[in-house]
């Protein structure tokens, strides 16, 4: 917005440029409230230089009253602002909404000048079709030092009533008339007291007076949605006509709607509520009036919609109970249970959660497809929770899908998915197992390691064993992964492993190799594992060895055999 | 029993009036373009000859009416003769130039001869041109006329705007905001209507400058905006009867100490409380005589239609739901006897029996084709006395005590022989029975036009009350309708 000045005379008295100021900068702040927040520097900045620039102006003169034009404002008829494009600029946006002038008082820069500068702000952005305008608005603030003038045309609303003549009888007609009432006995009324001075107000007394205030609170204390949906039901329950249940039905999904948008779940609580009275209580409830009840549910589970509810619920400021809670999820539907899932995984309120996530579990339980389904998202947090939901209710069918994320998940999904194989155990998911033998994660590897160990699982025999040795793939390892994989050596090789562990554990001779003592240590429980007495023999040639570590390591074992 | 002289005057007033409206509108563009076109150019040019012809060919229209021609001019008003033109976009332009002209002049009549001259009107623009703002128009405007004199200008003068004048502007600005008030009221109510007949979206914007023009005129000027609901305009009847509703319940709302925004909020729901009706049947609506059983049964569906209404032209974000409430509840009862009947427990709102209060009033002092006149000061007793009817009792006393014991509408005869039409009760004064009139018929039988405001609370110097009603009366009889004395 460019501001040039009029060419005009100056009134006498007044001085023009500390209003030309004014609105220079008036116009700065209004910019600032456009582009900042009001804890940025810039609009504090902005918001202090227009009460300085206002309290210049209070040194000349005690009011400032502004002529609007389209395009320019006037001060004592003389230009102070003019804005070069017509359709931009602070005259064109009080122009347009109609307003013809403005006056603004000491004291304005206090509070209210930054409160019209955002509601200036405010009517920028409004569409077309708002309820608002820059009067509506103005009109609701109140502004003690801020007036303003709108433009009133007598034929811009409505037609002019037209007034008919008085169709009066003559003037010795009329009169006749008049005498004859006055002579008529006077009609009373009773409801006042009545003297011939003047009937005198109806005083409220005390009761009523506290009554009325009673009556004042409880119109402002009443929940008005939910009141109205109220009527609403009832007008569903007591009317037959099947458009008018219908067209209600409507009217109730997209009000839910709007409630959830405006977090406002207590009411749409009460509505699912209802509508569960309702479907049992109404009478002669046809299909399509169901059906258009039931979208109520269906709605809830809408992705977008379902992300509010959670969110909203979340933080719970409606302060909504548990069983209300456990009620509106246990209506969700299958279609939902990714959004849910990845509601869970957002969600702070550990109440809310316990309750989501018990919901989910029965969801997962009745509706199965719908966990496998998880197990396809391409959400990581989706995934991870799928999985853990897996693991919890070993979900038959999943491990094809488990597999595939052992080899294609990220660093967490693959680990969620070894901890949900460990616990199923099955040949299927011990097959599954064996890719993450070689998994890029040590706590994967170890985890496979020890399953498959565990179970004693034959067919992975030869990957294990291509792991042992002093320099092979675990030579690097740590002990916790070497001995996971030893052990599980020793439970898949049995006796046969012997061979290949006794030069590992026997270093004794000046030709036979120094080994890594935490090889040696773990070559020694991979033989406590196997147990037999050759095993047991083969550890007792060491059960005096001069490295600590391996000879502790050989006594666990030999007491372990002895089990 | 009409005289055929009086029918016979009352028309060619009508007629002159029309005359000074239709010419007067044309005299007042062609002074501001003779005054424009002065201001820019030398006399002899083409543009301000001509721009003079027209206004000396305007001028002469009139003085075939009337030998002298007397313009007045206030902030808002323009009057030709006494007679008020009403005024569009297009007169705007031209008006504001001469009214800052007569304003900096300090004059507020121009009255011309019919013997003026051609060089009389130059000489005038000659010297209005030159005014400027000055520090004393008093003395500024006797210097004015000091130069007209000088220049020969003999048949056109200027003069300030009496002080008596001046009042009666004020008082006719405060008519004019309530009409338009009113006026804007009626217009939104049928936009409503119609918005819902017609299956679309209501202008709410529209609505809410409505409501809230009714909220600020009520707190300022509330006599003036209750007056109006005297108008009874019996084919749209459901629209002013809203407004009327909507008028009521405000000032019912102010009297119960309600606050600007919770007066607005009443305002939206007593505006849009039988928005239902604009679903049932528009015979049945506008059916003179009796309804049938059938007919009776849709019509006591129209709270409910006005719930379903309200969702239909508002979008999610403006539904009001007060409105809703007070729609569903204003013919409920307070002890829920009423109609529809709920089926979740329910207590009426304050709103809502407020509303029922200010629909029960309007509803049964408004006369149908086919019903017997009541008269207003008959239905507040009704109300007040008899509880079956439902209304809130509390309220109905602060109605009593808002419209006195002769509400705005009710003919009266007084002491003094003049028949009047009650315009309403001043606030600030405690009795009920000594509201403001407007004088109709005086002493001798005959029509008061235009009919002055008489304050029954006004004493004499004897401390004797000057006027004093007698008894109510019909209006019929006189062959008044109080809605138009009032307009």
């Amino acid at each position: 917005m460019d501001v040039t000045q009029e060419t005009v005379q100056a009134t006498p008295g007044h001085d023009m440029k500390a209003v030309e100021g004014l609105l220079r900068e008036f116009v700065k702040a209004l910019r600032a409230v456009q582009l900042y927040l009001p804890n940025n520097p810039m609009y504090e900045n902005a918001c202090k230089q227009l009460a300085k620039a206002f309290h210049n102006v209070w040194d000349q003169t005690d009011r400032i009253e502004l002529l609007v034009k389209d395009s320019e404002l006037l001060w004592e008829e003389v230009g102070v602002y003019k804005q070069e494009s017509k359709n931009d600029g602070l005259a064109w946006l009080l122009y347009k909404d109609g307003i013809r002038g403005i006056t603004f008082l000491p004291g304005v820069e206090e509070t209210e000048s930054v409160a019209f500068l955002n509601i200036l702000n405010q009517v920028r952005t409004l569409p077309p079709e708002s309820a608002d305008d820059l009067l509506t608005l103005l009109w609701e603030q109140e502004f003690e030092f801020i007036r303003h003038e709108a433009t009133e045309l007598a034929d811009a609303d409505g037609d002019e009533f037209t007034k008919e003549e008085i169709d009066a009888p003559d003037s010795e007609t009329v009169t006749a008339e008049v005498q004859r009432q006055m002579a008529e006995q006077p009609e009373s009324n009773d409801f006042t007291t009545i003297e011939d001075s003047g009937a005198s107000l109806l005083a409220l007394n005390e009761e009523e007076l506290a009554y009325l205030q009673r009556e004042i609170t409880r119109e402002y204390e009443q929940d008005l949605r939910t009141n109205v949906l109220a009527i609403l039901l009832d007008i569903f329950e007591t009317q037959r006509n099947s458009s008018v249940r219908i067209e209600i039905a409507g009217i109730l999904e997209k009000f839910m709607v709007h409630l959830v948008a405006t977090g406002d779940f207590g009411a749409v609580l009460y509505l699912l509520r209802e509508v569960a009275t309702v479907t049992t209580r109404a009478q002669e409830l046809t299909w399509e009036e169901k059906q258009g009840l039931e979208n109520l549910s269906t709605k809830l589970s809408e992705p977008e919609i379902f992300a509010q509810v959670a969110t909203g619920l979340d933080r719970n400021v409606a302060d909504v109970r548990e069983e209300e809670i456990e009620k509106l999820f246990s209506g969700l539907k299958p279609a939902v249970f990714e959004p849910a899932l990845l509601a869970l995984t957002q969600m702070q309120n550990e109440d809310t959660k316990t309750l989501l996530e018990d919901a989910l579990i029965k969801m997962a339980i009745a509706h199965k497809d719908a966990l496998i389904g998880a197990l396809k998202s391409g959400d990581p947090a989706v995934l991870q929770m799928a999985v853990r939901f897996v693991k919890t209710l070993s979900t038959e069918g999943s491990v094809p899908h488990l597999r595939r994320l052992l080899r294609d998940g990220d660093d967490a999904t693959r680990l969620e998915v070894i901890g949900a194989l460990e616990k199923f155990a099955t040949s299927e998911a011990l097959d599954a197992a064996v890719v993450a033998l070689d998994d890029k994660l040590r706590d994967v590897r170890i985890t496979a390691a020890r399953m498959i160990g565990q179970a004693r699982h034959a067919p992975a025999l030869g990957i294990i064993e291509s792991k042992i040795g002093d320099d092979g793939p675990l030579k690097d390892a740590d002990l916790s992964e070497k001995k996971a994989f030893f052990e599980a050596y020793g439970r898949l090789a049995g006796d046969s492993g012997i061979t290949r562990l006794t030069p590992l554990l026997h270093t004794k001779g000046l030709l036979k190799k120094k080994v890594d003592p935490q090889v040696r240590a773990c070559a020694a429980m991979a033989l406590g594992e196997i147990g037999t007495p050759t095993a047991v023999e083969t550890l007792k040639k060491v059960d005096d060895d001069k490295d600590p570590v391996v000879r502790n390591a050989v006594h666990r074992a030999l007491e372990d055999s002895s089990k | 029993m009409t005289s055929p002289s009086r029918e016979g005057l009352t028309e060619a007033v009508d007629q002159i009036e029309g005359v000074y409206r239709s010419e007067g509108k044309k005299f007042l563009i062609a002074f501001g373009s003779a005054l424009r076109t002065r201001k820019l150019y030398p006399l002899e040019n083409e543009q301000v000859q001509k721009s003079f012809d027209e206004l000396a060919a305007t001028a002469r229209t009139l003085h075939q009416v009337d030998p002298t021609l007397e313009m007045q001019i206030s902030e808002e008003f323009v009057y030709i003769n006494k007679t008020r033109l009403r005024l569009g976009l297009e007169q705007y332009s031209a008006l504001g130039h001469v009214m800052e002209t007569f304003k900096n002049a300090g004059a507020g009549i121009i009255a011309v001869d019919e013997a003026v001259s051609r060089e009389e009107w130059q000489e005038l623009m000659s010297v209005l041109v030159e005014v400027k703002p000055h520090e004393d128009p008093h003395d500024y405007l006797e210097e004015l006329l000091d130069a007209l004199e000088r220049l020969g200008v003999t048949h056109i003068s200027l003069a300030r705007a009496a002080e008596s004048d001046q009042e009666l502007d004020a008082e006719e600005r405060a008519r004019e905001v309530a009409r338009r008030t009113y006026r804007q009221g009626v217009a939104v109510t049928q936009d409503v209507v119609n918005s819902v007949r017609m299956g679309r979206t209501a202008n709410v914007r529209r609505m809410k400058r409505a409501v809230q023009g009714v909220v600020d005129q009520v707190l300022n000027n509330e006599l003036s905006l209750v007056g109006l609901t005297a108008i009874r305009d019996y084919d749209e009847y459901t629209f002013t009867h809203s407004v009327n509703v909507c008028i009521f319940s405000v000032a019912l709302g102010k009297r119960l100490r309600l606050g600007k925004r919770q007066l607005y909020d009443l305002g939206i729901a007593a505006l849009l409380h039988d928005v239902g009706k604009s679903r049932v049947p528009i015979e049945m609506i506008t059916k003179s005589g009796a309804l049938t059983d059938e007919e009776w049964h849709v019509m006591q569906s129209h709270p409910w239609f006005g719930v379903l209404a309200m969702f239909q032209i508002h979008k999610e974000g403006d539904v009001p739901y007060r409105g809703i409430v007070a729609a569903y509840e204003h013919h409920m009862k307070v002890d829920v006897t009423g109609y529809p009947r709920p089926v979740r427990r329910r207590t009426p709102s304050l709103f809502s029996k407020i509303v029922a209060v200010a629909d029960g009033f309007d509803a049964a002092t408004t006369r149908r084709s086919y019903q017997n006149p009541i008269q207003p000061d008959d239905v507040l007793r009704e109300m007040y006395t008899n509880r079956r009817r439902g209304f809130d009792p509390v309220i109905v006393k602060e109605l009593v005590n808002l419209v006195g014991m002769y509400p705005v509408g009710t003919c009266v005869i007084l002491d003094t022989r003049e028949v009047a039409i009650v315009q309403g009760r001043l606030p600030e004064h405690d009795s009920l029975n000594r509201p403001v009139v407007r004088i109709v018929i005086d002493a001798e039988g005959k029509v008061v036009t235009p009919h002055p405001s008489a304050d029954l609370n006004e004493k004499t110097p004897a401390g004797r009350f000057r006027r004093s009603i007698v008894r109510v009366a019909d209006p019929a009889v006189f062959g008044i309708k109080p809605g138009d004395v009032l307009m």
